[in-house]
């Protein structure tokens, strides 16, 4: 193995794939359906806090103010003062989720021990935010009428179905995690379509043959598996710019590129191999996608069974966890070391598979 | 032709039951130019692939400058180039773009990518992509490609094919250039006159083996018929034997009367030879 001639072959299929249109499609599909995703799926990851829109008339201002501050940020909650009439309409109409009217000025009644009537307004099946206002209506009266309150309440908003059911989706977002998705396409379109056309066409073309008189195969498959690397490096990096997203740990994120790539490539360049041309590869090409990108997109959904099974026994499986992970700066999937090791596993068994068989093949020439 | 730049022990090449190389034994002096010749798919190039180290013999062994190639192909790859069969450059670089591909691999100087367009005319075609090229245009940058690590040993599979006349010849000349310079040359062709005008020995083969191996001129001498044509003043041809007494004495008679307009030697051409040998024309 030659490192120089290595890089001398690596530089020139980089500068000889971009000018295969088989090779500018493969890249941007992936790139195009991340971008389709980004701009048309419902953007913010899931927020959790409730929301409630409370509309209050004039006189009873002190409440609202009261509310406000006994809330804190357990409620998304906005304040609108409207007269008696319109409040109510305004609850009517849906526009808000809770309407309090007062008869008196309330603060001078609460405070000279009257027993002022608050009248409040709650849509019939209102959410989760108007009940949680509503019930700390009475709370706020007492703390303005001067009684302490027995206990201090923290409301917490607690999500349903199980620990961390779906936390990726609920982290990034649907459409972050499919920009994500992509990116493992694109890392899959580039490792088991790009990498092997190149070496397809160099097989197909019989140039091969011209750089093994000098070069060696190990050489030929380095400096294509370098081509690979760089070419998701390049193409990944303007997905997350068109997308301007961008992984709150980078290193953990281009980690994950990266050797998801390597564990691949390994494969795509053993497959490409049973090929004897390129364009048999283009047409057949598309079905080794499927198991590449499945796992990927499932990975998010935590699937229980075979399907879990699928995702934590395959390099694009736990490369999205990684890739969840990285974009996120949480972590959402644990066992990380459990991930980068599978990949890692991939990366061998794909290239020792690969020199076994061009040991093989090298005896039948 | 000191020691055997190209030694060939029995050697095998099968696949499955076609035996392409059927235990070939030759060896090539330095400085030599060896043909191989046979009809179509008599293991030439399979010959050649063995022995530039591209495909792994079934059994014999074979030497390139005193080195197996087999077990010591590194040591070998420097030493050599080929001219492909098949017109194996990179389509969408420029002409000067594949040497000087090439000549980074082999180590070679920048500079020699001019020396060697000159060299085969293609100066002014260098810019374009291969694949405007011609097919004779492809083959002199084919036959530059091989020349840029100085090989010491040039295989040259079919190498004036697609080549006009003109350029065959400067090739041919090119070809018997590097062999005075001490260059070790061993080409495959299917053209008889050029075999024979280049080759110092040449070797049949016919279904992997060989037939014959000598000299063009022996093995014309050997199989050639030994007798001349003698054409006289009347337009009459008379065919004499070179080996009759009989015939010795008309030919004397008729030299003596000023009969004689022409006489036209019957040696063999190496395609008679070929045809002989191979059972089949070209
Ligand atoms: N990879 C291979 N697999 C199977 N058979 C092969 C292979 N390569 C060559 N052969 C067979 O070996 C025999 C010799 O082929 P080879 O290419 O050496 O012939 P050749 O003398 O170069 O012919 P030509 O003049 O047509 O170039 C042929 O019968 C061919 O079909
Ligand atoms: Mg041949």
């Amino acid at each position: 193995m030659n490192l120089r001639r290595m890089l001398t072959i690596f530089y020139k299929d980089a500068r000889d794939a971009i000018r295969d249109g088989r090779v500018l499609v493969a890249i941007a599909v992936p790139l195009a359906i991340g971008l389709f995703y980004n701009a048309t799926a419902d953007g913010d990851p899931e927020d959790l806090t409730p929301t409630a829109d409370v509309a209050y008339t004039a006189q009873s201002a002190a409440l609202a103010e009261a509310l406000r501050e006994s809330l804190g940020g357990a409620v998304d909650a906005g304040f609108k003062e409207a007269g008696a009439g319109e409040v109510r309409a305004l609850v009517e109409q849906g526009e808000a989720d809770v309407g309090i009217i007062a008869a008196d000025d309330l603060l001078p009644a609460l405070e000279g021990g009257g027993r002022p009537e608050v009248r409040v307004l709650l849509p019939e099946g209102g959410g989760a935010g108007g009940e949680l206002v509503a019930s700390a209506i009475d709370p706020a009266l007492r703390a303005l009428a001067g009684q302490p309150a027995p206990a201090a309440v923290q409301v917490e908003p607690v999500p349903v179905g199980g620990e961390d059911s779906a936390d990726a989706l609920a982290v990034l977002g649907f459409d972050t995690y499919m920009v994500l998705a992509s990116v493992v396409f694109l890392v899959g379109m580039i490792a088991v379509f790009v990498v092997p056309i190149l070496l397809a066409e160099e097989t197909e073309k019989k140039t091969l043959d011209a750089l093994v008189m000098i070069s060696s195969y190990p050489e030929v498959i380095g400096a294509k598996t370098l081509v690979g690397v760089l070419y998701t490096v390049i193409s990944v990096t303007l997905l997350l710019g068109m997308t301007q997203l961008r992984p709150e740990n980078l290193p953990l994120f281009a980690g994950t590129v990266v050797l998801m790539s390597l564990a691949l490539v390994g494969f795509g360049l053993l497959f490409g191999g049973f090929f004897r041309n390129a364009n048999q590869l283009n047409t057949w090409g598309g079905f080794l996608l499927i198991p590449v990108v499945a796992p990927a997109l499932a990975a998010g959904f935590e699937p229980a069974g075979w399907m879990g099974a699928l995702v934590a026994a395959t390099p694009t499986g736990q490369g999205m966890r990684l890739a969840v992970n990285g974009m996120s700066g949480e972590e959402v999937f644990s066992d990380p070391a459990l991930s980068f090791l599978v990949m890692a596993a991939w990366c061998a068994a794909g290239f020792g598979a690969l020199l076994l068989n061009l040991r093989y093949r090298q005896g039948r020439s | 032709m000191s020691r055997a730049m190209v030694e060939v022990e029995g050697l095998r090449k099968h696949y499955g039951p076609v035996r392409a190389v059927d235990g070939i034994s030759f060896s090539v002096g330095a400085g030599e130019v060896f043909g191989l010749l046979g009809h179509n798919g008599a293991g030439k190039s399979t010959t050649i692939r063995m022995l530039t180290g591209r495909s792994r013999p079934t059994g014999g062994s074979a030497r390139i400058a005193g080195h197996d190639v087999v077990s010591e192909p590194e040591e070998i790859k420097p030493l050599i180039n080929l001219v492909f069969e098949d017109q194996n450059l990179y389509e969408r670089f420029s002409g000067r773009d594949n040497l000087a591909f090439f000549a980074r691999l082999y180590e070679a100087p920048a500079s020699r990518v001019d020396e060697l367009l000159e060299l085969v005319g293609l100066t002014g075609a260098a810019g374009r992509k291969v694949k405007t090229y011609s097919t004779g245009m492809k083959q002199r940058l084919l036959i530059a490609r091989a020349l840029i690590n100085r090989p010491r040993i040039l295989f040259l599979d079919e190498p004036t094919r697609g080549l006009d006349p003109t350029s065959a010849r400067e090739l041919r000349n090119l070809i018997a250039d590097l062999s005075r310079r001490g260059t070790t040359v061993l080409l495959t062709t299917h053209y008889m006159e050029e075999a024979d005008e280049l080759c110092d020995r040449v070797a049949f083969l016919s279904a992997g083996r060989i037939v014959a191996l000598d000299t063009p001129r022996e093995l014309k001498l050997k199989r050639g018929e030994r007798a001349a044509t003698v054409i006289l003043r009347s337009r009459e041809e008379k065919t004499i034997r070179l080996d009759d007494p009989a015939d010795a004495t008309r030919l004397q008679g008729w030299m003596v009367k000023g009969d004689i307009v022409a006489i036209h030697s019957r040696e063999g051409t190496l395609e008679d030879v070929f045809v002989e040998l191979a059972g089949r024309p070209l």
